[in-house]
């Protein structure tokens, strides 16, 4: 094993294959590609949505029509391939509901073959690894555990499909609170047209009992992803939720543009932790997904708290800005995100703090990792109304460079119209040390250790913010992709 | 000539057209072409949107009548030490009230056909720095050979005096040092009644040159001061760079410095005290072409009243511009609950063995640190000055000159609430 700390750092750079591109071959309910009025009717139609649903589908593709994509990222060095609205098939599910399976047994082999490679804790692994699991398998939830457990502390855990039919008052009266159906493009277009995601409610002073996880994957051929999500934590509710996701191999760009709504009441508290790994393209900049989407929490009652932790390592290119409305008084928002990016991937994230109520508190902890010719951008706002007196905000944005290819962004803004307000912005750049690398080759540690360990002491700070198995699954991650780096 | 009508700009059209008769004829059509291109900034553009420029928008601006200067009202603009002094009203030489031309400083009146103006940086999406182009009548050209400086610090002042219409004027000061050169040059601008001013500064430093240059911007409240600083450096050059606001309703500036040399650094500093609704509006961008440069970036302001400051500064970290060392500092004192704040510190980086940060802090008195002086006796108000006083110094103490310095605290403790009880003596403490 050669060690010159150099040749680590050169060749960091050269990522190994995307392990975990596999292809599941299975029949598929598909709508030819396209999108119109007539599209959005047979989607709704298939979920069988009330008149209500259908219309508020209609009214953000009526408003989408006259949206202009946006166009303000800053891609250098990247050959932006425009996406063809009308090219993307929007609607794909594994299986038509009426022949959906009534328990594993009867869920097709080959898919659960493929939760087996996601490493998807069904069956006895989900109860001893205590997560309730809603497997996203394209755009139909097909399996989904725990549902009694949940159901006995007051829960609701399901596909959002479901919870239009069964739940309809609840969705009606918290869709598109936070996150409008004309908020932005990709979130009017999600609206439009989204197929499912997860619907969580949390009843008052109910603590959740296990920590919720979804998965969701991409698997058909241009095939847009549009995911919803909505998690209501009603007055002094806790749950966290964990999102992951991993997606087979392609060689087109793939657009995911999923929203996700928080509602947090009075003294709720919601953690929502995030591993993304959709596939980045290969090495050459090649294919991988186009990840935009639009995520936002609302403090809305007093004392509330929403967390949003994130480790981003995947997609070729990322807008992702998950954000807090700190409307409640003494609310807490916090941001801690990890985003790593290699090749020729582009990372464009951060959030908004919007600091409401009086004696608001938001943390920001943004770690980028570039290698490369990846650029990592952090974007991001922190804003004190006028009326949010004796708020307090601290941002910290650290990057991280490897090798001099690569491009390390940092965007904030802060607004401040209350002299009462305490703001502070602190932000790094730096090179990944050749010193620390050299110590740790002195005591035996190979360089790909050394790397590995430095960058996960770099961003030790996030993942502490992870729960338990996620931070395992993130090291994992950062580590696979430093493997096989070192010759 | 006009593209695109624009009300409070087009009065100066006919005057563009009779200067572009004169000299720079097809620099200042292009630069008229190019601001009614731009068009008159709204708060939907990303640049100006924290600017409010209604009021300025609303106005039909002309060009200054000849006039000059007022010896009462140029004696508040003395600065003991800078014993040359020249004197310009609405954007022309006031010969009888300055100083004779010192070496290696002309006049750009005359010359204003060779000079070749705005060759120092790209301000072609600016509206205020095509205007400043299209609109210059002279301004003081520094040229510095290899090896020598400027004897004295040299002092250039700017008075706005309208007559019957709001005016619009400019000046134009070029700063070349040759190798190992070096100079210290200020500007005061100033004026009352309403004026939109437009100074524009371009600096070139050859090898090893050193230049400290500062803007004292005491104009009333009535005028608009959207102004430029453009600096481009070689190898071990030197350019400190303070801009100092204690007047105007608007204060904005533009500072574009390119590092285009292996060693060069590059101070840029601001310091502003609200007063009143007036805005503070930075926009920076430091520029590291070259690997081994340095640059550090400052700006403070304190808010009283309903004022507001923004400040936009990026560090550019071009591919190959290794052992870049870059810090970029802004701070904010919020001393009335309408005052705002906005910061927008940025950071493009393209090569990996750097070393750049940045800090953005806003936020009020420290309690803690104001307990601890009523405690010892000292009157609140005047404890909040002390302190406001304190925040401000980091910046001034950097200002070339003590006489300046003096200046600036009298300007400042004047206008800072609760400074009754203290005086300029506060500088050397």
């Amino acid at each position: 094993m050669p060690h010159d700390p150099n040749t680590t750092l050169d060749q960091w750079a050269e990522q190994s294959d995307y392990k975990w591109g596999f292809v599941t071959d299975i029949d598929t309910d598909t709508l030819p590609p396209g999108l119109n009025e007539e599209v959005i009717r047979i989607i709704s139609a298939r979920k069988g949505e009330p008149e209500w649903m259908l219309e508020w589908r209609l009214g953000a593709f009526a408003k989408w029509k006259d949206m202009v994509e946006p166009e303000w990222a800053h891609w250098p060095d990247h050959d932006w391939r425009p996406i063809d609205y009308q090219a993307i098939s929007y609607y794909s599910a594994p299986k038509r509901d009426e022949d959906r399976p009534k328990s594993l047994d009867e869920v097709d082999p080959i898919l659960l073959e493929t939760y087996e490679k996601l490493g998807i804790p069904l069956e006895e692994r989900a109860a001893l690894a205590g997560v309730a699991v809603d497997a996203v398998f394209d755009s139909v939830s097909v399996a989904t555990t725990f549902r009694d457990k949940l159901a006995e502390a007051g829960v609701i855990f399901c596909p959002f499909s479901e919870a239009v039919q069964k739940h309809p008052e609840l969705v009606k009266k918290y869709l598109g609170k936070v996150v409008s159906r004309t908020d932005n493009f990709f979130a009017a277009l999600n609206a439009a047209v989204f197929t499912d995601g997860s619907f969580v409610y949390i009843p008052k002073g109910v603590r959740c009992p296990m920590e919720l996880s979804t998965y969701f994957r991409i698997n058909q051929m241009n095939t847009g992803q549009f995911e919803r999500t909505l998690i209501v934590a009603d007055e002094g509710a806790y749950v966290s939720y964990l999102e992951g996701c991993t997606a087979p191999q392609r060689d087109e760009n793939q657009l995911h543009a999923a929203v996700v709504e928080l509602v947090a009441m009075e003294d709720a508290e919601i953690k929502y932790s995030t591993i993304q790994n959709w596939y980045p393209g290969d090495e050459n900049g090649v294919g991988g997904i186009y990840n935009f989407v639009t995520k936002r929490g609302l403090c809305s009652g007093d004392r509330s708290h929403i967390s949003w932790t994130q480790v981003e390592t995947g997609s070729a290119m990322t807008w992702k800005y998950p954000s807090c409305i700190l409307k409640g008084d003494d609310s807490i928002g916090e941001f801690y995100s990890v985003a790593l990016t290699n090749n020729y991937q582009q990372a464009d994230t951060g959030t908004k703090m919007i600091h409401v109520g009086k004696r608001t508190h938001s943390n920001i902890v943004s770690k980028g990792i570039s290698a490369g010719k990846g650029h990592n951008t952090y974007r991001g706002l922190v804003k004190i109304l006028p009326g949010s007196t004796d708020s307090r905000n601290y941002t910290q944005c650290d990057s991280m460079l490897m090798g001099d290819e690569c491009g390390a962004h940092t965007f904030p803004v802060i607004e401040v119209e209350n002299c009462t307000a305490q703001v502070e912005h602190e932000a790094s750049t730096t090179k990944i040390g050749e010193d620390q690398i050299f110590y740790c080759n002195q005591r035996g540690i190979s360089s790909e250790d050394a790397v590995s360990m430095i960058v996960n002491g770099f961003c030790r700070e996030v993942f502490a913010e992870l729960p338990m198995e996620f931070a395992v699954e993130a090291k994992a991650l950062l580590a696979v992709s430093l493997e096989d780096s070192v010759g | 000539m006009c593209i695109k009508t624009l009300d409070n700009v087009c009065p100066l059209c006919d005057s563009i057209d009779a200067l572009a008769a004169k000299s720079m004829g097809d620099q200042r059509r292009a630069a008229c072409e190019r601001l009614h291109e731009l068009g008159w900034p709204s708060k939907n553009d990303d640049a100006f949107k924290y600017c409010n420029l209604k009021e300025a928008a609303d106005t039909a601006w002309h060009l200054g009548p000849n006039a000059t200067a007022d010896r009462g009202e140029l004696a508040a603009f003395d600065i003991k030490g800078t014993d040359v002094r020249l004197i310009f009203v609405n954007g022309r030489f006031d010969a009888a009230a300055s100083s004779d031309l010192p070496e290696g400083v002309r006049l750009l009146s005359p010359m204003l056909n060779e000079t070749h103006l705005d060759r120092v940086a790209d301000f072609s999406d600016d509206p205020f720095a095509q205007l400043s182009t299209a609109l210059v009548e002279d301004g003081v050209l520094i040229e510095v050979p290899d090896g020598q400086s400027l004897s004295k610090p040299l002092h250039i002042v700017h008075l706005s005096s309208p007559d019957a219409d709001p005016i619009a004027s400019t000046l134009r000061v070029v700063i070349r040092l040759g190798r190992n050169a070096t100079a210290c040059v200020l500007e005061s601008w100033g004026g009352t009644g309403p004026a939109l001013v437009t100074p524009m500064t371009e600096v070139e430093l050859k090898e090893g040159a050193k230049c400290n240059h500062a803007r004292l911007v005491e104009h009333d409240d009535q005028t608009w001061h959207m102004g430029g600083i453009a600096s481009r450096q070689a190898a071990g050059s030197t350019f400190e760079s303070v801009v100092l606001t204690v007047g105007g309703r608007t204060v904005r500036t533009i500072a574009h410095a390119s590092l285009d040399g292996e060693g060069a650094h590059a101070a840029l500093r601001g310091f502003g005290i609200g007063d009143g609704d007036r805005h503070i509006n930075s926009r920076i961008l430091v520029a590291h072409m070259a690997p081994g440069c340095t640059s550090r970036e400052i700006f403070k302001h304190l808010l009283p009243d309903q004022s507001s400051a923004a400040f936009a500064a990026r560090i550019f970290v071009n591919h190959g511009a290794h052992g870049t060392d870059a810090v970029q500092t802004s701070r904010n004192l919020l001393l009335s609950p309408d005052a705002k704040s906005w910061s927008r510190p940025e950071l493009e980086i393209y090569a990996d063995d750097v070393k750049c940060t940045h800090g953005a802090t806003t936020g009020e008195i420290d309690p803690g640190a104001l307990f601890y002086l009523r405690a010892r006796g000292v009157p609140e108000s005047t404890a909040r000055a002390l302190l406001a006083w304190a925040f401000a110094a980091e910046v001034i103490n950097e200002v070339p000159l003590q006489s300046l310095r003096s200046h600036l605290a009298r300007r400042i403790l004047a206008q800072l609430p609760g400074a009754e009880m203290l005086d300029e003596g506060i500088v050397s403490l």
